[in-house]
């Protein structure tokens, strides 16, 4: 069954779109990624042009972050508290990141930028998360207690630094304090590679909350949904407003999909170990990485394309 | 002598004037070619996949025909690719093109370049080679560029179904008073909504011995053409909609599993 779509002007497999949505949904439940660094070359690849298909994927994922938020609250696994803060800092960031891109782009070469960004950010949090999820599974075959110790000491000493900052909280849900300009510079780092990107920024949030933050992997989930869910939300209203870019009819496709796979995403996610989950999440990010550095490499199929996207 | 000149008059616009215009009908030259085009209008709507196009249309000792389909030529911005540091490849510089049609399809009853002169296929702009010599490329500071890029802005329309050239795909049928063509062929669903020419051309010894043209719209319609309209006239009320929708959808789909979550237990 084929459905025409109004403002990318070509016509989709229902089942393909929705599928895709099921997909992503379900990462996006499991990790709490939004799933835009999968999403945009996924639609791409099934013809969808590249400014529709980055500024629709927005449009989704506020429909999978709304359903995962939520799910997520319900389990109480959303620090409200730390979300804000990263958010402040988010918004800054895009709105910082959306200036820098019109700059690059007015002086050639944004794209060369965008790209080695994906290859580096990608490859590096990929790396490292795969990394040091397969020393935290071996370790854990392990006596507990020996692990405990062991971690106890680091924590301490990394945290030294930290705690010198001004305007410390403590976040309860997470229950780590913190200085209030921690999160809200991470925001606005993740914010300005976000929007370099053209992506929510889950995949970048996740790891910053897990390492930096030392947040419990539930509450990261829940916490980066909820900051995806807002960012999106931002960027949805700004690509119909100037660019007239959403494509409403295929979000609404993704959107049937996403929610369910938001939704089997989180109960799965509750069965599964927090390093199991970090793997498998390194395991797609370091995929896709391969993936752009092939395109990056390989001679094109055609050397003319449509401009907008990456 | 009144009577006379009642009778006179009576004469001319009774018999000379019609009779005039008669003889002026019959010594017409008769339009030999005719087409048809089913269907000439195309509704874009919610489940629009393309569509299926006949034409058909009688004229007499048909021997060799041409189809041609195309919209107005207009200009296209594309970005190009290139070696960056002589190991990646990125999309680098924009590109204008000038002067090509969105959808250009030539259809024939056998090898173009047997049937048709290459003066007349000149003229006419029929087939790539001709319809390319017409086109301008300018890159992005309004210089012109190398026409190489012509090959690939090819392919990348004979990919989207756009630029199709099919050679022997005309059928013709002799009759006893006039000999009938047909054609069908797939209309694509990346074509654009607007008028679309479709040209007959009736061809002896290489040259074109007559003609007839037909059109077809293509429309965006219902929801389509709302949507659309609406993304377009009312962007701020299209974007507020399309998040409430999303964040609707996604919390109706939480509630749903938080009831059939508690269901369970």
């Amino acid at each position: 069954m084929y459905i025409y779509l109004p403002i990318a002007l070509t016509s989709v497999n229902f089942l393909v779109v929705t599928g895709l949505g099921l997909a992503v949904g379900l990462l996006s439940g499991l990790f709490g990624v939004g799933g835009g660094f999968l999403m945009t070359p996924l639609l791409m690849m099934i013809g969808i042009p590249p400014t529709i298909a980055a500024a629709t994927d927005a449009n989704q994922i506020v429909a999978a972050s709304a359903s995962g938020s939520f799910a997520h609250w319900r389990l109480g696994n959303v620090d409200f508290k730390m979300g804000l803060f990263l958010l402040v800092g988010g918004f800054a960031g895009g709105a910082g990141g959306v200036q820098l891109i019109k700059f690059l782009r007015a002086q050639g070469g944004a794209d060369f930028l965008i790209k080695m960004t994906y290859v580096v950010m990608l490859g590096l949090v990929g790396s490292f998360m795969f990394i040091e999820s397969l020393h935290a599974l071996r370790k854990s075959k392990k006596t507990a207690s020996q692990k405990d110790t062991t971690s106890h000491v680091t924590e301490k000493k990394k945290k030294g630094l930290l705690a010198s900052l001004p305007l410390q909280v403590y976040f309860d849900k997470s229950k780590v304090t913190h200085s209030a300009i921690i999160p809200m510079v991470l925001g606005i780092f993740v914010g300005v590679l976000a929007a370099v990107m053209g992506v929510g920024g889950g995949f970048l949030m996740v790891p910053v909350m897990i390492y930096l933050l030392r947040m419990p992997m539930h509450v990261v989930v829940g916490t980066s949904l909820f900051q995806i869910l807002f960012t999106c939300i931002e960027v949805t209203f700004l690509q119909a407003y100037s660019n007239h870019t959403v494509d409403f009819t295929l979000a609404l496709l993704l959107l049937v999909g996403s929610v369910f796979g938001a939704q089997i995403g989180t109960v799965l996610g509750r069965k599964l170990k927090g390093d199991q989950l970090k793997i498998m999440l390194a395991v797609i990010v370091l995929a896709v990485t391969v993936k752009i550095v092939l395109e990056l490499v390989l001679q094109p199929s055609f050397m003319l394309a449509l401009s907008g996207g990456h | 002598m009144k009577n006379f000149q009642r009778y006179v008059s009576r004469f001319i616009i009774r018999i000379i004037i019609p009779g005039f215009f008669i003889g002026l009908f019959l010594t017409l030259p008769v339009k030999a070619l005719n087409i048809k085009v089913v269907p000439a209008e195309i509704s874009v709507n919610f489940g629009y996949h393309g569509s299926t196009l006949t034409v058909t249309g009688q004229g007499k000792d048909l021997n060799d025909l041409v189809i041609k389909v195309s919209n107005p030529s207009h200009d296209v911005e594309l970005k190009y690719m290139d070696k960056v540091g002589g190991i990646f490849w990125m999309k680098k510089g924009m590109l204008k093109f000038l002067n090509l049609p969105g959808v250009y399809m030539v259809f024939s009853t056998a090898q173009l370049n047997k049937i048709i002169s290459d003066k007349t296929r000149l003229e006419q702009g029929i087939g790539y080679e001709d319809l390319l010599k017409s086109a301008k490329i300018l890159d992005s500071q309004g210089k012109e560029a190398d026409k190489k890029w012509l090959k690939d802005f090819l392919s990348l329309k004979e990919h989207e179904k756009l630029y199709i050239i099919e050679e022997g795909t005309i059928k013709k049928t002799k009759g006893q008073a006039e000999d009938s063509f047909q054609l069908s062929f797939k209309w694509p669903y990346q074509a654009a909504p607007g008028k679309y020419e479709i040209k007959i051309y009736a061809l002896k010894d290489g040259n074109i011995s007559d003609s007839a043209t037909a059109s077809i719209q293509v429309t965006r319609t219902g929801l389509v053409a709302a949507v659309s309209e609406m993304a377009r006239d009312h962007a701020a009320l299209y974007g507020l909609m399309a998040i409430v929708i999303a964040l609707a959808a996604g919390l109706l789909v939480g509630v749903i599993f938080k009831k059939g979550g508690e269901g369970g237990h």
